[in-house]
């Protein structure tokens, strides 16, 4: 059985803080399953688990636990589409760490990414003219560098 | 070898996704896989959006939708959803700078959404904290030093891109004729300046603009540059100074110092009375800044504090902590002490050069700074300190380190040289140990703070505020007439 350390953490709602470390205060992490009726249940057990080990006090069983889920969900090539309903389920269940691990799989995803790719991804319509859209890229073009 | 993901559940009978039924969206190169020889190149690191197919309920064969497990004409519409624009933020959040302001050009709601102040804040604040233990948030330890000639790669060596993950990187050439130095980091600005002949410049390295200076008169002495900068609400840079000090030689009563502001594009000379007579380091370095006052080093007094832009222009001399190493500084002409600026707190932080010496790391927090008071945060032995790495750990009791610099982000790491072993070490404040953090690449005998600098990727592009330039007309000398 492993030692519980009282000193550092509190056996809580998940709340995986160290003394440094403030957490974004709009959402908080909870210990609460995260139900995605729209997935299938193989995805619905990964995430279940992640939640139940993410509500360790232990650290390294946290830590683990996130990197299991990245892991698996980079080893899936799970589509942004499944993503971002993962990602509205965290967002409404305030599961911070949940919410973080998809985002972070949605950014890396689209930031390399040209914006027709990134328009064609979400289903975005592009509503600028061309001279819109020219004048806007001349207002930093270092971000198009490259 | 793990095969797609709907190969474990489903029966061989749906392999090929017949191409006209499905919209394609981009690859994801970045995670191939390398196991799909016998399928057709489209099938290959394909993501499919199903929007219309004849499939049954087990979902189809790309790996992404096999987890919808449902009717396949759902498409989640992140426009739709009620809380749209919450998500983005999220989303759009965890993107690079430059990623971030090219997604602008999606479409006019994400325009809008990513030039909005609170998204500019929210994006701020999320890379704070979510960065500050983990210390992922780009920086540098700039060796000052640059060898490029011309800005464009000056700035190319600020680049976050080139910043390896441990973030801490460090080379210089030899052999090379210095072009460049850096003076001063300000609210994501460089303040740096081209030598023979002495012109000041400041950039952006986000945005890569390039700002020069007005020449001063006075080019000959020798200087110490510090740069203060001032934010608005919003972290947009308003105005800067640049503050020269001459460093005399003799003791002197008077400061003299040359002062230029953005807003006047003018250099303006003041003489700034001392309380007490005053006299520089031989091997002067710049300046600290702190809460937005320079702070430059005295000998036996410690520091003297001038603040750009409170007037009346005065100076303040500020004692360094009584019970450090008074003689070692002298000796070393401040080597071993690092002074300076580290998320809010003003921190001292000695090393005794002898390993003989009882102490070996000494700090000091300043408590109150108007009353100039320090509080000692901690002394410890070298037999206190402990390092993962065997052969640092071998050479322990030994070494000598030179202090270099504290980690932007965290209050707890210090950066150290250590001379035999050449490299840079970390240390830990809060369980005193040792670990290297890198080899610099080139000689490093002059490695020490006052050629160091840390360089922190401003977490928002800010534009660098031009200074206005005075037009002169040049007085027209008599006409000279060439013939043929």
């Amino acid at each position: 059985m492993a030692e519980v350390n009282e000193t550092d953490q509190t056996p809580n709602l998940g709340d995986s803080t160290t003394p440094s470390q403030p957490k974004p205060e709009q959402i908080t992490t909870t210990n609460v399953a995260v139900p995605i009726p729209d997935v299938g249940p193989q995805l619905q057990v990964v995430v279940d688990e992640f939640i139940l080990k993410n509500g360790s006090s232990d650290e390294e069983v946290r830590t683990a636990a996130r990197n299991d889920l990245r892991d698996f969900i980079e080893r899936e090539e799970i589509g942004i589409t499944t993503l971002l309903v993962v990602v509205k389920y965290a967002h409404e269940f305030k599961n911070a760490d949940l919410l973080d691990a998809f985002c972070e799989r949605v950014a890396d995803l689209i930031k390399d990414k040209k914006v027709v790719g990134v328009r064609e991804i979400f289903g975005i319509v592009n509503d600028f003219t061309p001279e819109e859209e020219h004048a806007l890229r001349d207002e930093h073009p270092w971000a198009f560098e490259d | 070898m793990e095969g797609h993901a709907n190969s474990t559940d489903n029966d061989a009978d749906q392999i090929q996704l017949p191409i006209q039924n499905c919209v394609i969206t981009d690859s994801t190169n970045q995670h191939s896989k390398d196991d799909d020889q016998n399928q057709t190149p489209t099938q290959n690191h394909l993501e499919f959006q199903v929007i219309a197919p004849p499939y049954s309920n087990q979902g189809s064969p790309s790996s992404g939708s096999s987890f919808l497990g449902l009717d396949d004409t759902f498409t989640y519409d992140i426009h739709n959803a009620p809380d749209s624009d919450s998500l983005l933020y999220e989303i759009l959040s965890r993107l690079p700078l430059k990623s971030l302001f090219r997604l602008k050009c999606v479409c006019k709601h994400w325009q809008t959404l990513i030039s909005q102040r609170s998204f500019s804040r929210f994006y701020i604040s999320r890379m704070i904290t979510s960065n500050t233990a983990s210390s992922s948030l780009p920086f540098r330890i700039l060796y000052r030093y640059i060898c490029e000639s011309e800005p464009e790669d000056v700035l190319n060596r600020f680049r976050s891109e080139s910043y390896n993950s441990s973030g801490l990187y460090l080379s210089r050439e030899e052999h090379k004729a210095i072009k460049f130095k850096v003076l001063g980091v300000s609210n994501g600005l460089i303040l740096c300046c081209s030598l023979g002949p002495l012109v000041y410049h400041v950039c952006n390295p986000v945005t890569r603009q390039w700002v020069t200076l007005a020449k001063s008169a006075k080019t000959q002495n020798f200087f110490a540059e510090g740069f203060v900068s001032r934010v608005n609400e919003d972290n947009v840079v308003t105005g800067y100074t640049v503050v020269r000090q001459e460093m005399l030689t003799s003791l002197t009563d008077y400061l003299r110092l040359e002062i230029f502001s953005s807003e006047t594009g003018e250099w303006v000379v003041y003489r700034v009375p001392c309380p007490f007579q005053i006299g520089f380091p031989k091997r002067g370095a710049g300046p600290i800044c702190f809460k937005g006052v320079l702070h430059w080093f005295v000998n036996d007094h410690g520091m003297v504090a001038f603040d750009p832009y409170k007037d009346p222009k005065s100076c303040r001399l500020i004692q360094l902590p009584a019970d450090r190493d008074v003689q070692s500084e002298v000796t070393h002409d401040g080597l071993y002490r690092l002074c300076d600026a580290c998320l809010g707190k003003l921190r001292l932080f000695q090393v005794a050069p002898d390993a003989s010496s009882f102490y070996c790391f000494s700090m000091w927090d300043m408590k109150d700074y108007d009353k100039g008071e320090w509080c000692s945060e901690f002394k410890v032995t070298r037999s206190d300190l402990s390092s993962s790495d065997p052969e640092l750990e071998s050479w322990l009791m030994k070494a000598t380190f030179l202090p270099l610099s504290f980690h932007p982000f965290d209050l707890d790491i210090v950066y150290l040289r250590c001379v035999e072993l050449a490299c840079l070490v970390s240390y830990n404040i809060q369980n005193r140990q040792l670990d290297v953090a890198c080899k610099p690449t080139g000689a490093i005998d002059d490695l020490s703070w006052r050629v160091v600098v840390p360089l922190v990727i401003p977490t928002w592009p800010t534009p660098v505020p031009i200074p206005p330039v005075k037009v002169v007309i040049p007085e027209v000398g008599p006409l000279r007439v060439f013939n043929g």
